[in-house]
């Protein structure tokens, strides 16, 4: 870099020793001018010169947002949820296989959790008008449903008699596995605020159907797929509404679905109930945990080299 | 009694208090000095001749005014279909057009061994001693840098746009930039904004890169004022219709203006996906006698368009440096920008309005510039604009750098592998794979095609040439 400066310098004129000494007198008075950043004068100084204001307009991470441990895991508690959710439809089906379900308890166990959560939904959910015809739309939706599960039941039993055990189970793994991926969790965390998931709750109200389809009885058949209706499609509309009520709150229920899913597991498998808990300590604190190692790496710039943005773009 | 001339920033921009001191160098003819010692120059890019743009004219301009100085140029550059070989261009510039595939840009294919045994042929016969890279998206190029580099030969590289840095592609080509320059390779950039952003693209030392504008050919720019009508403001813009060049702007601000100001007219030409665009609007506000659609202008034929005109305008959304804004000012016509990139470099005030690129704001100053269009005296603004940028002095200043590259040291071996010590261990441990097994094919060809055998080849009598050329001019 010096080299180039050397060069510029070196150009000079001869002049008689006795102006030399105001020249140089004038020279060390005179300041130099400041550099410009502009290309149709020429400056004292070289090409490759680096001024002080270089990179000035360069802005780093305007619209990165540092996240804490504390939101992250807050968030990850709907997938949590979910997950226990949804393990512990398969358990209870794996009961219900199996005839080890006591039934008399499970209906009226899910019947006091539906009055229950019911009225919780309308003390949690804001902009709500308790009137008496939304009770009544809402009476009459449930029951629409209820009574056409119930009607359709003895059809559901026979739906795939032809084909094997071992396509169910894959079908089924696939199709839950589906639901966890494209579920609206901005919903259930509090951030949106329309439930828009058709494809979770298509894959979900198709794998429990397809295993209601192996169960023994009727009434089995049924009370699983109330209790799939239940937990599928009624359910995100009381947990969005307690995450948006209060945080403890949706701790507290994370941490009861959780315990009630492990404890459910274990009467199976001890081993799965490890996994399980273990892959949910993944979820809830170890997905945080490594996204905030990764964000030191975020590296957004932006500078008045970039494209401009146009706001009406006719297409 | 001391007397200190204190010249603070504020006196500078008001530049009617201030001489601007223009370039002695163009002023005074100095130039015309010949050189120290005369390099042998290999400009490479997959960019020229057939093929027509601004990096093309660039690097036939440059060569010519390196060969006129005293230097030994030549240029590689991919085949155009038939035309492949050794052809000659004026004042005895060698071109090579050697064979490779052309992808769809112009561009071409990249290879990895290919092209190292011609270009070392190319390198070796023609006794090159410094290489010339030009436009980053050109693969030959960066392929030559990379082949000089290992032959232990200078390498110079000419950035002339800017880029991004989120989308994939932009990723990949900044990659592939960085990977170019890694080994000592200097940078020159046609603007201070394209400086920032090849600095921050590839991690690259400020000092070695260096800020040289482009020119254009100031002769066939003149103005002619009995070429514009006097009862009309014509508003000229020449420019590819598509996105990147703020087609959308132009479609709103058109109607504003022309609704401000009764005796304005535009004349848009040029040709692209959006043209449908503006037709659209033509239609739609009723301004057939208003707004004329040229569609594709030659070359050849824009100074003819231009003078026609008394304001220039671009609307581009990015631009590193705009020629088309030069050869506007040579015209004579004042110009209204957007302050993109590095548009606000290139033209002083008195020249030049910037405006925000939105349709509103652009409007508002094309109206003030209809106002002071008038002022303008189209052969002073030539004669300005003649004087801030010249090929002679972008070649001078070109032929600085060459001096600084040839008085680096080069590095032996070992120290070389420490440059691809970048991209982590297992990025580093891979880049110094594959410099140890180019070298070992390097090795290789020199065993099968040995330097002693190569015979050099004659150089076009430079000197002899120009002499005859002033004698026929003279007589």
């Amino acid at each position: 870099m010096s080299l180039i400066q050397t060069n510029q310098q070196k150009a000079g004129t001869k002049e008689p020793p006795k102006e030399k000494k105001a020249e140089h007198k004038r020279k060390a008075e005179q300041k130099k001018k400041p550099w410009r950043k502009i290309l149709y004068i020429q400056q004292d100084y070289p090409d490759n010169h680096t001024d002080k204001s270089f990179l000035e307009f360069m802005v780093l991470n305007a619209t990165a947002r540092r996240r804490s441990f504390g939101e992250l895991s807050l968030a990850a508690t709907s997938i949590t949820q979910e997950l226990s959710i949804v393990v512990l439809f398969i358990v209870i089906f794996f009961h219900s296989y199996n005839n080890t379900l006591p039934l008399v308890h499970f209906v009226v166990i899910n019947s006091i959790l539906i009055v229950l959560g019911y009225l919780m939904f309308l003390y949690f959910e804001e902009d709500l008008e308790i009137t008496f015809d939304l009770i009544f739309n809402h009476l009459k939706t449930f029951f629409i449903i209820f009574a056409s599960v119930f009607g359709l039941s003895s059809v559901l039993r026979t739906l795939t008699k032809a084909i094997s055990n071992d396509t169910i189970w894959a079908l089924t793994t696939f199709l839950f596995c589906l639901h966890l991926f494209f579920q609206d969790y901005g919903y259930l965390n509090g951030f949106k605020n329309r439930f828009f998931a058709p494809f979770s709750l298509n894959a979900a109200i198709f794998g429990s159907v397809i295993l209601a389809s192996r169960l023994n009885s009727d009434f089995y058949v049924f009370v699983f797929l109330a209790f799939s209706f239940q937990v599928f499609a009624l359910s995100p509309l009381l947990r969005h509404s307690i995450k948006k009520f209060s945080n403890e709150f949706q701790v507290l229920l994370t941490a009861l679905m959780f315990a009630l899913t492990f404890g459910l597991i274990v009467t199976i498998n001890t081993l799965f109930a490890i996994l399980f808990f273990f892959f949910v300590a993944f979820i809830n604190f170890g997905s945080p945990l490594s996204l905030m190692a990764a964000q030191k790496w975020k590296l957004f710039i932006q500078g008045p080299w970039d494209c401009a943005v146009v706001e009406t773009v006719h297409k | 009694m001391k007397q200190e001339i204190e010249i603070t920033l504020e006196d500078i921009e008001n530049e009617e208090l201030v001489q601007i001191p223009k370039r002695k160098s163009i002023l005074t003819g100095k130039y015309l000095k010949k050189p120290k010692k005369s390099y042998r120059i290999a400009m490479i890019t997959d960019f020229f001749y057939p093929s027509v743009g601004g990096v093309e004219t660039h690097i036939f301009q440059l060569s010519q005014c390196l060969i006129k100085r005293g230097h030994k140029v030549i240029v590689i550059t991919h085949q155009y279909g038939d035309r492949n070989g050794i052809r000659f261009m004026t004042n005895g510039l060698k071109v090579y057009y050697i064979p490779k595939l052309r992808a769809p840009d112009k561009s071409s294919f990249p290879t990895v061994w290919n092209n190292t045994p011609i270009l070392r042929d190319i390198f070796l016969r023609e006794r090159i001693m410094i290489v010339h890279g030009h436009q980053e998206i050109s693969v030959l190029a960066h392929e030559g840098v990379l082949n000089a580099r290992e032959l232990g030969i200078k390498a110079v590289f000419t950035e002339h746009s800017l880029f991004g840095f989120n989308e994939i592609h932009y990723i990949l080509v900044n990659k592939g930039l960085m990977y170019s320059l890694l080994d000592g390779v200097h940078l020159i950039c046609v603007s201070n904004t394209t400086k920032e952003n090849a600095v921050l693209r590839t991690a690259l030392s400020p000092y070695l890169v260096s800020v040289i504008p482009n020119a254009t050919d100031f002769s066939r720019f003149t103005p002619d004022p009995t070429q514009s009508d006097p009862n009309w403001i014509t508003i000229v813009s020449i420019t590819r219709l598509m996105y990147r060049k703020g087609v959308d702007l132009m479609v709103d601000l058109i109607p504003i203006v022309c609704r401000a100001v009764p005796n304005v007219r535009f004349i848009i030409g040029g040709d692209g996906p959006k043209r449908v665009f503006i037709e659209m609007m033509i239609e739609k506000y009723d301004l057939q006698d208003r707004v004329k659609l040229l569609g594709f202008v030659k070359h050849e034929n824009v100074p003819k368009v231009l003078v026609q005109g008394n304001i220039f305008l671009n609307t581009s959304l990015t631009e590193s440096f705009c020629i088309a804004i030069l050869e506007a000012v040579s015209c004579g016509l004042y110009v209204v920008a957007t302050k993109v990139g590095g548009v606000p470099e290139v033209l002083p005030n008195y020249m030049i309005s910037f405006a925000k690129p939105n349709p509103e704001e652009l409007a508002q100053k094309l109206i003030e510039a209809t106002e002071k269009c008038k002022d303008v005296d189209p052969y002073f603004f030539h004669k300005e604009v003649r004087e801030m940028y010249d090929w002679h002095d972008i070649a001078e200043r070109t032929e600085k750098v060459y001096d600084d590259m040839m008085l680096q040291p080069e590095r032996p071996l070992f120290e070389k592998l420490r440059y691809h010590s970048r991209g982590g261990t297992w990025g580093a441990l891979l880049n110094k794979l594959i410099f140890m097994l180019r070298l070992i094919w390097l090795f290789i060809l020199e065993v099968c095609f040995p330097r002693e055998q190569i015979h050099y080849a004659v150089d076009f009598p430079t000197d002899k040439f120009l002499k005859m050329k002033k004698k026929k001019l003279n007589n």
